[in-house]
């Protein structure tokens, strides 16, 4: 492969370009003087380390060491701003003095002063993008151990969806609303490392910030647009050390039950079916000795959840430290099922003059039993089982080998008895995370430093399958035993390296950071599976006898990147940040390796001006605007490349007398050698607002993304040869949305309380799809059949795409009037049947009568936090919820169809008859010929809900109690989780959210999510 | 600022940015092949054709159950399918199909990637280098037979279908428009002539169950059967008597219990095996899906109560039931018995259905203890339909006299009383029609339906007249002039806005 000569030697010129201007301005423009002092509570006396000293009208400071001592050269007439978490803050003009002491007076203020942006930090008045920030202490109130979840609801436009409750389960996380039909997961950056959120001890992190907009997350390029989650874990600070024990357990249970009918309620709605349908009633509902079992309580279980977390911190000015280790432990809450993690961290950064280097270091391993059976995302999970499993068989048999019992007649539905399934499956999966970097640091010159940061991230996965021998029935007999292990081993490397310098002239303030970074993901898998293995009890694949098979792959992937940003303030009034950056993916072919994405964004501090009054209600106002792009390159590896399928079912075939299997090689699928980067240009406007001293905040957004080149699978017919269509960037979309958080606070006295809210909503858009039709077809709820969803140019992904029903027939005459030109409109139908729209009034009830009725995205989504202390009591209440999104619920769809004797909802016991004609359930009829059960707004609800999804009450008992014992704090609390959800879904969980996108409000069977109650303490020494 | 520090400044900076060598952004692919690598030699052209074959079977065995052979068999008035519990398939059955049916969805699918890759085949191997011509030919002919065979289904069952024989070169070429199913079934005509004339007359052990000369012509002769072109039919299936290496086997069962796979009476079968190599499965589940549940099966079809009745009458002269009565249902009959199992020992155990198909129920070659993963051949064309549809031709083109013997050819075989020899040729026909064919071929796969399907062409026969008369559940849902062929698949519709729905759907 050729070098490409035009490897950025512009980019490279002009960034020296840069730093030659930059060095160029080091001019000494006004007379300096050095200032020092200490900073102390005003309260205790006791110096304050780490408060921030701003130069006022500048974006320069420092900040005090562990003594509270500082030192600043400044010019001698500015006004230093001494500022600190929980402190007011203080403003002080030098004046000529040298030495300045500060005792600054304690609130009960919680602000986040810095926020981590892309390669940095900033002070969050001077950010100009759209960056939203996690309040720790709402986190730091809830249990779990998946910071996923625990996002929910904490950040306007950060929207996140349980994919199942499913312990070890990740959620599905969209930032600022979908916004294309590939990939949307945002990108996770952890102590500035690409890594996984889900292998982060939620103990260990220190900050959240949520890059959401262009400007803010143009410095990760290609793999923003979808948004950035940077997240800081806790490091050692200055001063002694302390040790935090925080501890907690509970119970979880399932929150709600679906309505299933029992033995008699199933054999009286089969036998009406039957009846209705002119047929003799099928023998096992006429009587027999058969059980009556309630399949949800047996497969369902209340859980225990435990977690515990130790952790040092501490140091000295030259070395800093933060060790912890933690073990997390949750039962799910279905037979079977549970998740352990064990987790060590060791943080450190040591200074020595001008140098600072560091290390960040996780290992996280974690066991799961899994949930056996597809699990969510279109299979026929275990959860469809438990439904479809008739009251009539019981759930054990000692006869039989393995203990349980399956369908007691050859009539029964052959549907397999979900608790033998879990109980006797061995599916356990094992991870071993391992998150390292290293960090140098070195100040060439005061305001010149150079970082390079090292870092690796390796996952090594290992599933372990083995379904024994048993027997349950005839049919569900598993006379081999079956033993499969899996094991994947994922390494990706990170090297970052930074340039920042920063200056000043006059009133220009300006900040440079230009950087280089490469990655490299490499992903092997290798897969065993062997048939017969000569005891249950046996567990090597070298033991198996039967049939073998191995499978596996290798993926790499590699980025080169280089970026730059200015950030320039001109009297700290009028800011300006621009990035840039050019990203190269082996993803793409020569000719479209490189992608260059650029950002600009203006912020106007309103507040500082002159004419605004300086002892005003209103201490902030500040006005944002930003535009920028971004691209994506989240496509899978070589998908340009064309290639040649061989070896897969599929394809190959048998020849010869001695049958053997020979390898099929063919190309199956249309080459997408053009692809190029996925780009979305983003715009955002921001208005914060602070009163009364940050007691009061306000921040209201408005963004709009659009998304072209967007990477779309074009469906082509089948008669071309392939069932998979090319990529292309045929298509676009844009999303827009507004957002919206306020916050009080009441911060003095003994009773101290607050109140948090946000709110935001979106509304996504394709605009083109580019092929000839334009329109997917998705959301099948049972292999490939029964769409629920419909994507078409113009409209919002993944709308519901249903027929409309039209109550029912009451009578001969209401089916025969129900009738167009071509003759009745449902001919099969009978009184009792569902009366369907013939929406388009063309006279034939077809695909074409469908409609668009709304989808899974919210109007809006919100989540509101209270809390409140009163003296050594505190308070916290959580509640989130979502308006407006629908849901199609696939377990109704499944315990409502008469075409199959599986079994039913109760609440069919009450279907229409002529006898009971005022019924709006359908009536009960094998075979469904009127297709009653077809995809239709019968089985499609409103999944509005408002749920209290914390509440949490402490107790810290009073100081004078802990001195005595080295003890600093000591507190104990009872907290609920999913405690009440306010809804009219009627399937298991509103909340939950298929992984597909097609099929993201489609509810096939989702693992529900747990109530869950804990007690817990936290302490500190 | 000391001079000194420009240059470490101005090192770092070219330190920083050098090294930019794009081979670190070039992977390749390790887990398949590139397409500038393949049509080498002859081992990928055996890849190719392989790959060719395979769409006989699906991507799975329980795909190739639930569409391929749900889609060309459970129309047939030889066939039950009443279980309500099972939508699509009974939907299929009771003619209340809709375009979106996944069944016949996926026939079209694999179907139309089987010509892909025969097309690949056909515009590949002629410019490859350091094969000999007559190896090219074959390979060719190969894949025009298996093109051939992919439309003759196509067209049977859709009527108005896209011809496409060549490789997609634009975009603009994956959208094919429908064209007159005459010029497809010239296009069959031609493929089948073509391999008639290039394929060998046999393949070496490693090799058997590839088409041969024979089968192809085979193949040629049912197609003019569909085109009414009776004396050239006749003329290719004479061929393939006198000059072809078949015979019928002297037991009716042993062409279904995996004794013969590819024997002497086999023109054409899907090729399957229990073995499992790397996991790889090419096996069939017709056991589970016609056994009664009491032998671990899914009894998901059933003799329809005429095909029964029929079989009951199918004796010898002395009144003996035949042998294929006997090898084709499972019933309540003292000679009855299932893969070793008799009736009545599992007579107590049996639900509501009571008759069962019973034509490869065998579970001597079978994988891991997994009935359904049978090894089975499932039959395509047996000489006896080779036979029977050369009486046919003979008998169409008024040599009835002739045409007899061929039927008590094959009746004799299963111990059936021969016909009588003065039938007149409308007696014969309707014999073949609603008696000989039935009996032989019940169940087997995609004959039955193709059967009606050419004889709608005879302005004397309707299939629905013949659904009613023969009690086909639900016959009173066939529409005339819709449901003699299946709609176009609704997610092609959707994809391709050159096609056009078949009438009335």
């Amino acid at each position: 492969m050729q070098k490409d000569k035009r490897c950025s030697w512009g980019l490279r010129i002009g960034l020296l370009g840069i730093f030659l201007f930059a060095l160029a301005n080091v001019t000494q423009a006004q007379t300096r003087i050095t200032v020092s002092g200490t900073v102390t509570d005003k309260d205790t006396g006791e110096p304050l380390p780490a408060v921030n000293i701003g130069v006022k009208g500048t974006a320069r400071g420092t900040t005090t060491n562990f003594d509270g001592e500082y030192s600043l050269t400044v010019d001698e007439n500015a006004v230093l701003v001494f500022s600190f978490i929980s402190f007011r803050t203080v403003e002080m003009p030098i004046e000529g003095r040298t030495n300045i002491d500060v005792a600054m007076e304690p609130i009960q203020i919680v602000g986040e002063d810095i926020v981590v942006v892309g390669y940095g930090t900033q002070s969050k008045e001077d950010v100009t993008g759209s960056v939203g920030s996690v309040d720790m202490d709402n986190i730091e109130k809830l249990p779990g151990n998946n910071l996923g979840d625990m996002l929910q609801g904490q950040v306007a436009g950060v929207s996140i969806r349980p994919g199942s409750g499913e312990p070890g389960a990740a959620p599905n996380v969209v930032i600022r609303g979908v916004g294309t039909i590939g990939d949307n997961d945002p990108l996770y950056i952890i102590d500035g490392v690409p890594g996984d959120i889900s292998q982060v001890n939620t103990d260990n992190i220190e900050s959240i910030n949520v890059l959401k907009d262009a400007a803010s997350a143009a410095i990760y390029g290609s793999r923003a647009s979808n948004g950035v989650v940077i997240v800081e874990t806790k490091r050692g600070s200055v001063g002694g050390s302390s040790i935090s024990f925080n501890a907690y357990t509970g119970v979880q249970s399932l929150a709600n039950k679906i309505d299933l009918a029992n033995r008699s309620e199933y054999d009286l709605i089969s036998q009406q079916m039957f009846s209705n349908a002119g047929s003799p009633p099928l023998g096992y509902t006429t009587g027999g000795n058969y059980a009556d079992t309630d399949w949800q309580n047996e497969f369902f279980e209340p859980g225990f959840e435990q977690k515990y977390n130790l952790s040092i911190a501490g140091g000295t000015e030259e070395l800093t430290y933060m060790i912890s280790g933690g073990f997390f432990d949750q039962d799910g809450i279905t037979i079977n099922t549970d998740h352990q993690a064990v987790n060590l961290r060791v943080n450190s950064d040591y200074t020595k003059g001008k140098l600072k280097i560091g290390e960040s270091f996780s290992y996280v391993r974690s066991n799961t039993k899994n949930l056996t059976g597809a699990a969510y995302d279109g299979g026929y999970g275990t959860i469809y089982q438990v439904m479809d499993m008739l009251p009539h068989t019981p759930v054990h048999n000692a006869n039989n080998e393995g203990g349980y019992a399956g369908p007691q007649h050859s009539d029964m539905p052959k549907s397999n008895n979900p608790v033998a399934t879990q109980m006797l499956t061995t599916n356990q999966s094992q991870t071993d995370f391992m998150q390292a970097s290293v960090y140098a640091e070195y100040s060439i010159l005061d305001n010149l430093t150079y970082e390079l940061q090292l870092g690796t991230n390796v996952g090594n996965r290992y599933l372990d399958y083995f379904v024994p021998t048993y027997f349950t029935s005839s049919i569900y007999k598993r006379e081999i035993s079956y033993l499969e292990q899996n094991r994947s081993r994922d390494t990706e490397t990170t090297l970052n390296t930074l340039l920042r310098y920063e200056n000043y002239y006059k009133k220009h303030d300006f900040k440079l950071m230009a950087g280089y970074s490469q990655e490299r993901g490499l992903y092997k898998s290798s897969n065993a599976a062997i048939d017969d293995l000569p005891s249950n009890e046996i567990r090597a694949l070298s033991a198996g006898t039967g049939s073998a098979s191995v499978s596996g792959g290798v993926y790499e992937n590699t980025m080169r990147s280089q970026f730059g940003r200015v950030n320039y303030s001109y009297d700290n009034k009028y800011l300006f940040t621009g990035n840039i950056r050019r990203d190269g993916s082996s993803r793409f072919a020569e000719s479209n390796r490189y992608g260059v994405f650029p950002s600009a964004s203006v912020g106007w501090k309103i507040t500082e001006e002159n004419f605004f009054p300086d002892n005003a209600v209103m201490n902030e106002m500040k006005l944002r605007a930003s535009w920028g792009k971004l691209g994506n390159q989240s496509i899978g590896d070589y998908q340009f490349i064309p290639t040649v399928s061989s070896g897969s079912n599929y394809i190959n075939y048998v020849f010869g007398a001695d049958q053997n299997i020979f390898t099929g090689g063919i190309i199956t699928n249309f080459a997408s050698s053009d692809i190029k980067w996925e780009t979305t240009t983003s715009q955002n406007i921001g208005l914060d607002l602070a009163f009364l001293e940050d007691r009061i905040l306000f921040t209201a957004e408005y963004f709009r993304n659009e998304t072209t080149d967007m990477l779309v699978n074009v469906p082509i017919p089948a008669t071309s040869g392939s069932s998979v269509g090319p990529l292309t960037n045929g298509g676009s979309m844009e999303t827009e949305g507004l957002e919206f958080m306020a916050r009080y606070r009441k911060g003095e006295g003994d009773f101290v309380y607050g109140i948090r809210a946000n709110v935001s909503t979106s509304r996504n858009k394709v605009t083109q799809l580019g092929f000839k039709d334009e329109a997917f077809t998705g959301g099948f709820l049972e292999y490939g059949t029964h769409p629920t969803t419909r994507t078409v140019v113009g409209g919002e992904i993944a709308r519901f795409y249903l027929y409309k029903t039209d109550g029912l027939f009451q009578n001969t005459q209401e089916v025969n009037e129900h009738s167009g030109n071509g003759g009745l409109l449902q001919p099969n139908a009978e009184p009792g049947d569902i009366r369907f729209k013939d929406t388009n009034g063309d006279g034939v009830l077809d695909e074409d009568d469908k409609v668009y009725m709304g989808s899974a995205t919210p109007d809006f989504e919100f989540g509101v936090t209270f809390d409140a202390n009163y003296k050594q009591f505190d308070f916290s209440l959580f509640l989130q919820g979502m308006y407006g999104n629908k849901m199609y619920n696939g377990t109704k769809f499944l315990t409502h169809r008469t075409d199959r004797n599986t079994n039913f909802a109760a609440r069919l016991v009450n279907a229409w008859t002529p006898q009971n004609s005022g019924s709006n359930i359908p009536r009960n009829i094998s075979g469904d010929p009127n297709g009653n059960a077809r995809p239709s707004d019968r089985f499609l609800e409103d999944a509005s809900y408002l749920r209290i999804q914390n509440v949490q009450v402490g107790y810290s008992l009073p100081n004078k109690w802990l001195d005595n014992y080295g003890v600093q704090k000591f507190r104990l609390y009872v907290s609920f989780q999913n405690l009440v959800t306010f809804t009219k879904y009627s399937g298991y969980d509103p909340s939950l959210s298929n992984f597909s996108l097609f099929r993201r409000g489609v509810d096939s069977g989702l693992y529900p999510l747990a109530t869950k109650s804990m007690i817990g303490i936290q302490a500190k020494f | 600022m000391k001079p000194i520090k420009y240059l470490f400044l101005l090192s770092v900076v070219v330190v920083l940015f050098a090294g930019c060598d794009d081979d670190f952004l070039v992977q390749t692919n390790m887990n398949e092949l590139n397409q500038e690598l393949y049509w080498q030699d002859e081992g990928d052209v055996l890849q190719a054709i392989t790959a060719t074959y395979s769409q006989l079977q699906a991507d799975d065995r329980w795909a190739w159950f639930e569409y391929h052979y749900v889609a060309q068999s459970y129309r047939s008035d030889l066939i039950r399918a009443t279980r309500k519990d099972l939508p699509y398939a009974q939907r299929i059955a009771n003619f209340t199909y809709s375009s979106d049916n996944i069944s016949f969805g996926a026939l079209w699918e694999d179907y139309y990637n089987g010509i892909f890759y025969a097309n690949q085949v056909i515009e590949n191997v002629p410019g490859m280098e350091g094969m000999d011509q007559a190896k090219k030919d074959e390979f060719v002919g190969e894949a025009k037979f298996l093109r051939g065979y992919y439309y003759l289904t196509l067209v049977t069952l859709f009527k108005n279908i896209p011809l496409v024989t060549t490789i997609p070169e634009t975009s603009d070429d994956y959208y094919a428009a429908q064209v007159a199913p005459e010029t497809i079934w010239t296009q069959i005509i031609e493929d089948f002539k073509e391999a008639k004339n290039t394929l060998p007359s046999s393949w070496s052990a490693d090799f058997e169950g590839r088409a041969t000369k024979w089968t192809a012509q085979g193949y040629l002769g049912k197609a003019y059967m569909f085109l009414e072109r009776f004396s050239e039919a006749a003329d290719e299936f004479e061929d393939v008597i006198t000059q072809g290496p078949y015979d019928l086997l002297n037991t009716f069962t042993h062409n279904f219990d995996g004794s013969y796979e590819n024997g002497v009476e086999s023109l054409f079968e899907i090729q399957h095996t229990a073995a499992r190599p790397n996991g790889f499965t090419e096996s069939t589940p017709m056991y589970n899906e016609q056994a009664p549940g009491a032998m671990g099966g899914w009894e998901e079809f059933f003799p329809s109560d005429w095909l029964f009745n029929l079989m009951l009458t199918d004796t010898s002269a002395a009144g003996d039931l035949s042998g294929r009565a006997l090898g084709t249902v499972f019933f309540d009959h003292p000679q009855s018995s299932a893969d070793g199992v008799t009736y009545s020992s599992i007579k107590n155990e049996l639900g509501v259905e009571k008759v069962f198909f019973k034509k490869y129920l065998y579970s001597n070659d079978i994988s891991d203890g997994t009935l359904s993963r049978s090894g089975m051949n499932i039959h395509l064309m047996r000489y006896a339909d080779v036979l029977l549809m050369h009486a046919e031709a003979l008998n169409e083109t008024d040599k009835t006299a002739q045409a007899i013997p061929f039927v008590n050819q094959v009746r004799a075989r299963s111990g059936s009383a021969p016909i009588a020899s003065g039938m007149n040729k409308s007696q014969l026909r309707d014999h073949l029609r609603n008696v000989e064919r039935p009996l032989e071929f019940a169940m087997e796969y995609g004959i039955r339906w193709f059967d009606l399907a050419r004889w709608n062409k005879d302005s004397n026969f309707s299939i629905k007249q013949t659904l009613t008369n023969h009690a086909k559940p639900d016959a009173a849902n066939f529409q005339e002039g819709k449901h003699e062929i299946y709609p176009i698949p609704l997610s092609e519709m959707n994809k391709n806005d050159k096609l056009t729905q078949n009438p009335n759907y």
